[in-house]
């Protein structure tokens, strides 16, 4: 399994860099409305290669919040490849167990242009994710690989 | 073509979603989470196991007639009679399935409802299809008026009683005892009481069992309490101060002694007694009163 995992990184990450170069669609500024299973985040251009989200996602009794921070390669057409870093602050409630946590992933994928204004994304990286009950003060502190579909609005742009 | 090119790309996206998740990544960062709450959920469970193992010395009394573990039991007297007694009423969706007497006191007869119950010759008790047992209340001919005031006092003084013995664990699982095996004993908890999974009282059939919960008591929907090593029913006394609720088709095990309200959702199932200081709420449940 860990085998199949690795390969799957992998070959997301070669699909970046073998896709034909030709434009891309943000520049410093833009701000973004993104829906991202199971949440939605706000997108902020720092720069035309760097952006900063702010993001909360709900599931099953789990809440998170958090920050992601992009970092866009040369344009491939209407795809924009990217690699970041995540860091979430999450509190979850389980059959036995309920607390808080942290979670921190680095992450690589592709965000494609449908129009100027919208696109979807889709990318994968491992993720450190480090809970602890409050009650029995029990911890989890382990490596997962986390695979993220989203769909993005930017505003201002015709 | 333009709606043919997004429906094109959202489907790639989706399998390549689907084959990444297949391939053991989660979906989304609350689907990591997710999974390590399940692992967290055993680690805790584990724990609280290693912690009720612990050697411990049970509190007064070595059993029933001291031939087992575990405090003395708690006395019914004459609330004993009753597998439901309550001070404000009786209510059921039928049908339910109820082995033994019921009784309300001080509230009259217009306190039980739902059971169509049909009055006996004698004016001291009446009877209905949903009972094997007979039904009681304040304002039936003498001496049943008497015997209910006495059955009440009792009921008052057995949850009294068993709200001040010693206990000989407190806290245990922080007020969450779900997948717990849990040995005779006293237990005490300050906070309120919830049976989210399977919970198992392990001990023979002169063991006992005293819960005290200074709050509610819930277990929940579809989940059980287990007796194994010849455990009894009648041993297993549930003190609440708060509310009691068994969920949809629950079953549980025990004399449950509430200060407040007992409610039984559809389909849930009790082996022990309903001694309620307020009302008795049933929805289709079957309750047996414990051999003696």
């Amino acid at each position: 399994m860990k085998t199949q995992k690795l390969v799957c990184l992998f070959l997301g990450c070669s699909l970046l860099f073998l896709a034909p170069v030709v434009y891309g669609e943000v520049v410093k500024g833009d701000i973004g409305l993104g829906l991202n299973y199971p949440g939605v985040g706000v997108r902020y251009f720092l720069s035309d290669k760097i952006s900063l989200e702010l993001k909360s996602q709900s599931e099953n009794n789990i809440i998170l919040g958090g920050f992601r921070g992009y970092w866009y390669f040369r344009p491939i057409k209407t795809i924009l490849p990217f690699a970041g870093v995540e860091v979430d602050y999450a509190s979850f409630k389980g059959n036995n167990s309920e607390g808080t946590g942290i979670t921190g992933e680095v992450f690589a994928g592709i965000e494609h242009f449908f129009v100027k204004s919208f696109s979807v994304q889709l990318d994968f990286g491992p993720a450190i994710v480090s809970l602890t009950d409050k009650g029995s003060s029990e911890s989890v502190n382990d490596l997962e690989y986390v695979v993220n579909f989203g769909i993005n609005y930017y505003f201002g742009k015709k | 073509m333009k709606f043919e090119k997004v429906f094109l790309v959202f489907t790639i996206c989706i399998f390549t979603c689907s084959v990444l998740t297949a391939a053991g990544l989660r979906f989304g960062m609350t689907g990591a989470i997710k999974q390590k709450v399940v692992e967290l959920d055993k680690k805790v469970v584990d724990k609280n196991k290693e912690k009720i193992v612990a050697p411990t010395t049970p509190g007064d009394g070595t059993g029933r007639d001291g031939l087992g573990a575990g405090p003395v039991p708690v006395v019914l007297g004459t609330a004993g009679n009753y597998v439901i007694l309550s001070k404000s009423g009786i209510s059921t969706i039928p049908t339910s399935a109820i082995t033994g007497n019921i009784g309300v006191s001080p509230i009259a007869a217009i306190g039980i409802t739902g059971f169509s119950e049909a009055m006996d010759v004698s004016n001291q008790f009446s009877i209905a299809t949903q009972v094997t047992g007979r039904i009681y209340a304040a304002d039936y001919a003498v001496p049943t008026p008497a015997n209910l005031t006495t059955a009440v006092s009792n009921m008052e003084t057995a949850y009294t009683n068993a709200a001040g013995r010693a206990a000989d664990f407190t806290e245990i699982g922080a007020g969450n005892i779900g997948g717990m095996t849990l040995p005779a004993g006293t237990y005490k908890w300050g906070t309120s009481l919830l049976i989210p999974t399977d919970v198992t009282l392990s001990g023979g059939p002169n063991d006992v069992w005293i819960f005290q919960i200074s709050g509610d008591l819930t277990i929940a929907a579809a989940k059980n309490v287990i007796l194994s090593g010849g455990a009894l029913p009648k041993n297993i006394f549930w003190q609440a101060f708060g509310a009691v609720s068994l969920d949809t088709t629950a079953h549980f095990e025990g004399v449950i002694l509430s200060q407040t309200a007992i409610t039984l959702n559809t389909g849930a199932t009790i082996n022990g007694r309903l001694l309620s200081q307020t009302a008795v709420t049933l929805d289709s449940n079957t309750v047996v009163q414990p051999a003696p």
